[in-house]
């Protein structure tokens, strides 16, 4: 990310972002609500394309390509750039299904193909052997672990190149957040992962970067060891110190 | 200390529970290590007893701070300044704990040598300066520990130089006392141990200091005056 602002009509959310994400590790944003790191993360994909009243300055780039360009396709963007929410948002439909109803969108697979796509998928999500047996069965069906994974699985069956995931285990179990983080290890291997969380323990367990915002501005950016043992900036270890506010 | 408390106060007043008590072990090994200075040099052999039976309070103080810093670290997973700063008084009360022993040590010797009736030792007065310097780097590395000070801390842990040359000087003054007389060899050679465990103390004091650096910056500077082990490990 280079120079870049981002806009809720004249309010102005994000200022001057510089940042490199890096390949195949996992980046974490901390910062208390509001500070922008949810919009940060929308904006990797272009979410607040569905907002006309939002605007982006500025560059992002992926693989050397503005993804804020206009004629950058915004749906091949999507395919390459997944994203995982807070809630557990399996479809309404089969769990075979949740899997191949993205897939079907960006490629033709024959039967076989989409079978290999669905396990590979849900074996990456280390959710496989519990729903191999039942994979006709309604995704809503699962206890919320599972369809949170089942959710990672669909993001990952596309086969995109990066994972955002906004605070993806805050409405679970410790359990399943530790299954969730120990799969984000796993995927770590193939994807590289953004993730926005408010919990500073599970940045300084799971992350390789961390970034702490605040009032819409990137305070400071490191090696997530260095964050946590030293930050540079009081800012951040007033905030990860909990001598904020 | 800080300029801001924790929004969670309890913390605050659990972590500065914690800093008193490093400070009340600090005060305790001080003294202790005086009245092993002065039971030495006066030949006070019930002075040195005292010394000998006060060592469980700072024992149990070390394991009270221990089990408070690891409570602190379950509960409340601290991050940045307040880790460091964990880590550091977990060094520092470790450190803390063997100068209490090492003045215990002195004060048992001292028994020892003028328990048995043995002969007056000689250079009493290289021997107490030696104890000074000891205590001297114990309470400032205190202070620092108190004021957060990295710049004061590294310089006591170079002051360490002193009192290496200081105990080298006296040993070689007790050899050639002992070459010369070598019928009262065993009481010198007992008072060359006080300054061993007066160097002890102070490669003691310097973890103490190294461990205020440790919380302050982070990272220990080279000791490149120490080669290598402790004082009764190269000395010994």
């Amino acid at each position: 990310m280079r120079n870049f602002n981002f806009y809720y009509g004249k309010y102005h959310a994000l200022k001057n972002i510089e940042i490199e994400v890096f390949k195949q590790r996992i980046t974490a944003f901390i910062g208390p609500s509001g500070c922008g790191k949810s919009t940060l993360l929308r904006t990797l994909n272009r979410m607040y394309d569905l907002y006309p009243e939002q605007r982006a300055e500025g560059e992002i780039l992926i693989n050397g390509r503005n993804i804020l360009d206009r004629n950058m396709d915004v749906n091949e963007l999507r395919s390459k750039i997944g994203m995982v929410f807070q809630k557990p948002t399996p479809f309404p439909m089969s769990i075979y299904d949740n899997i191949a109803f993205g897939v079907r969108l960006h490629e033709r697979l024959n039967r076989i193909e989409m079978d290999d796509r669905v396990e590979w998928a849900l074996r990456k999500a280390a959710i496989w052997n519990e729903v191999k047996d039942k994979l006709s069965q309604s995704g809503m069906s699962l206890s919320g672990g599972q369809q949170q994974r089942l959710c990672i699985a669909r993001a990952i069956a596309v086969k995109p190149e990066v994972l955002l995931l906004d605070e993806p285990t805050s409405a679970l179990d410790p359990i399943s957040t530790m299954h969730i983080e120990e799969l984000l290890q796993e995927l770590k291997q193939d994807f590289t992962i953004v993730i926005v969380t408010h919990n500073m323990q599970q940045a300084a367990r799971a992350s390789d970067y961390t970034a702490y915002m605040y009032l819409g501005e990137l305070i400071e950016f490191g090696v997530t060891d260095q964050i946590f043992v030293k930050p540079r900036k009081k800012e951040t270890e007033d905030y990860i110190t909990g001598r904020f506010g | 200390m800080f300029t801001k408390d924790h929004t969670a106060k309890k913390y605050d007043q659990d972590l500065d529970s914690i800093r008193s008590r490093v400070l009340l072990m600090g005060g305790l090994v001080e003294s202790q290590i005086r009245a092993a200075i002065e039971a030495f040099a006066e030949g006070d052999t019930d002075k040195a007893a005292g010394v000998d039976r006060e060592d469980h309070r700072v024992n149990a103080l070390e394991v009270a701070i221990d089990q408070d810093c690891a409570q602190i670290i379950a509960r409340r997973q601290p991050a940045a300044v307040d880790l460091r700063m964990l880590m550091g008084i977990s060094k520092i009360v470790t450190d803390l704990e063997r100068s209490g022993d090492e003045a215990s040590k002195i004060a048992r010797m001292t028994r020892t040598i003028y328990g048995r009736d043995m002969c007056r030792v000689s250079c009493i007065t290289d021997v107490r300066d030696m104890g000074n310097l000891a205590v001297g780097m114990l309470r400032a590395a205190l202070d620092t520990f108190v004021r957060q000070d990295a710049v004061e801390a590294a310089n006591i842990v170079r002051e360490d130089l002193e009192i290496d040359t200081k105990f080298w000087r006296f040993t070689r003054q007790l050899i050639t006392f002992m070459m010369e007389d070598p019928q009262r060899s065993p009481a010198p050679w007992r008072s060359c141990s006080s300054p061993r465990q007066w160097n002890a103390l102070a490669i003691r004091q310097e973890p103490c200091g190294t461990g205020d650096l440790y919380r302050a910056r982070h990272r220990c500077p080279p000791c490149s005056h120490r080669p290598t082990g402790t004082g009764s490990q190269r000395y010994g």
